[in-house]
């Protein structure tokens, strides 16, 4: 499934301005301006002016904080509230270097290791999901925090303005069975494929491999490993070994496609009903031949 | 949201032949002919006559099996089905490498090839016995769908996700994450039916005998969308600023 482009001009608008452009171009503003985020709960709230501003919404890095009848919040300096992610403010913060974050309540400025155990206190899972953010921010997709679906993540090929999201993602640790609550289960793969079919998306599953590395420091992320899988309904038509290979898109999957001792039968359509050419015209030969009955019988009812 | 019945008349007939009738005439004719199935892998088969065959149909326990077999039709049951029509009905006996199997000897070979399936045959017994008619929901990613009648006169209204009690967590519960909740909720919204959670809890009894099951308890949850909207408590007219009256 290919991205689904939001009218005819937007993949030309994103590829003349790619988001690597935009991040850097955010990147730099925020080091110039030696920008400071403050830590408040799970989010990082920051101050920015209009340039910062349209960078930030253009680059999809956090979201400004809105009134009641949802209309951002400008303050008396002329600018912008935007409140941030841990993913979002630590990737800044970590990874590109150009966000400070201070303390919300003393101001104290926050190394990178105490940011890291603070999020880590906030959310035990925070290095694998941090790890599977910015594997995917790295390679230029636009990674936000899915509400609407049933994932961790949402990952765009550039601006949800220009390209529906192409992938929801969902995080799975490998060998730490306590954080994994999700596809453990046959219902909850067939469940969730199903949606991601509903609403046009692909499920890709980010399996984050620790590899015997711990989570004490943010250098421990290094030694992560993060394999990508997608996982689609295979279809016996398309897969045959004759079928062209043009229409056949492999997709792996490391998930079982059925469990062992599965209990309940379920009746499962392997393939979409597809109509050939000769259904369509026997079709339109009954429909025909029906229009001349009726043609007929009109015809002789007004004779009489 | 009540039931959707597939066309006219529909729960007349559903109502001129409840499924409790159904199932006690299977009940019944099974008896009669001392039936007997064949565990086999993760199936119970069974080889009846026509009539027993369409009191099976019409009480959708089983699913048909297509074989060169003139004269009986052969049906493939699920493990909780085999179970049910053996335990709780009491009209199938259940054989496996040629030794029948008394409910105390089939309970470890359910087990065996179904580790959770304690829970899941109480969600389904449970079910079953309130008359409705259980088959798997795995399509709509849930353990079971329910139906009030048989499919063919109405849509399932249920899909149901068994849950387990804490301590058996490990790797088979659903919904522990608000993800998989709004996953399921949306899909059930997407097919029309309800998300029906099913709390089994074992109590501190063990799972050794299916005399357990009885001290088990099943607590029913839906779980559906809040909407704002339509959750005022009242509706009260307010007057706006050009002195319209508007509704809040």
């Amino acid at each position: 499934m290919g991205p689904r482009w939001k009218g005819k001009d937007a993949k030309a608008k994103a590829l003349a301005d790619p988001m690597s452009s935009i991040v850097l171009q955010l990147q730099s503003s925020l080091v110039q301006s030696d920008a400071q985020g403050f830590l408040c709960g799970c989010n990082v709230l920051l101050e920015a002016g209009p340039k910062q501003t349209d960078l930030l919404l253009r680059a999809c890095f956090g979201e400004p904080i809105k009134n009641l009848s949802g209309e951002p919040i400008i303050n008396k300096n002329n600018k912008h509230w935007f409140y941030f992610g841990m993913e979002e403010a630590f990737f800044l913060c970590n990874s590109l270097k150009c966000l400070k974050i201070l303390d919300g309540l003393d101001n104290c400025p926050k190394n990178d290791q105490e940011l890291f155990q603070y999020m880590k206190s906030k959310k035990t899972t925070f290095p694998d999901s941090y790890k599977a953010y910015s594997h995917l921010r790295l390679k230029n997709w636009v990674v936000m925090y899915d509400s609407n679906y049933c994932a961790d993540f949402v990952a765009y090929r550039h601006h949800p303005s220009l390209v529906h999201s192409e992938f929801v993602v969902i995080l799975l640790s490998e060998g730490d069975s306590e954080s994994n609550d999700r596809l453990r289960v046959w219902s909850d793969v067939r469940g969730t494929k199903r949606l991601c079919k509903v609403i046009k998306k692909a499920l890709l599953v980010l399996s984050v491999d620790k590899n015997g590395h711990d989570a004490t420091s943010p250098s421990c992320l290094e030694g992560y490993t993060v394999t990508e899988h997608t996982i689609s309904r295979w279809s016996p038509e398309q897969c045959h070994e004759d079928h062209p290979k043009d229409d056949w898109e492999p997709s792996s999957s490391s998930v079982p496609l059925m469990p062992s001792g599965t209990t309940l039968r379920s009746k499962v359509a392997l393939a979409p009903r597809q109509v050939s050419l000769d259904q369509i015209f026997k079709a339109l030969v009954i429909f025909f031949w029906t229009i001349v009955v009726f043609g007929f019988g009109f015809a002789l009812g007004k004779l009489l | 949201m009540g039931p959707r019945w597939k066309g006219r008349g529909f729960k007349a007939k559903a109502l001129a032949d409840p499924m409790s009738k159904i199932v006690l005439q299977l009940q019944s004719s099974l008896n009669q002919s001392n039936c007997e199935g064949l565990l086999c892998g993760c199936s119970v088969l069974l080889s009846v006559e026509a009539e027993q065959a369409d009191l099976l149909n019409r009480s959708c326990f089983g699913e048909a099996m297509v074989t060169a077999e003139k004269d009986k039709q052969w049906f493939e049951l699920s493990l909780e089905e085999g179970f049910y029509l053996s335990y709780a009905l009491k009209c199938l006996r259940i054989v496996e490498d040629k030794c029948l199997k008394s409910d105390e000897q089939l309970w470890p070979c359910m087990k065996s090839r179904s580790a959770l399936f304690p829970y899941f045959y109480k969600a389904y017994c449970h079910l079953r016995m309130k008359n409705w008619v259980v088959m798997s929901g795995i399509t709509y990613g849930a353990d079971f769908v329910a139906y009030r009648h048989h499919p063919e006169l109405v849509h399932s209204e249920y899909a149901v996700i068994v849950s387990l009690e804490e301590e058996e967590g490990g790797a088979n519960n659903r919904l522990r994450v608000w993800s998989d909740v709004h996953c399921a909720t949306r899909l059930c919204g997407g097919v029309a039916k309800t998300l029906l959670v099913l709390d089994i809890s074992r109590n501190g009894h063990s799972a050794d005998s299916p005399s357990c099951l009885e001290s088990y308890t099943v607590k029913e949850r839906t779980i559906t969308r809040w909407n704002p909207e339509q959750c005022r408590e009242d509706h009260t007219m307010v007057e706006s600023e050009n002195g319209a009256k508007e509704e809040i």
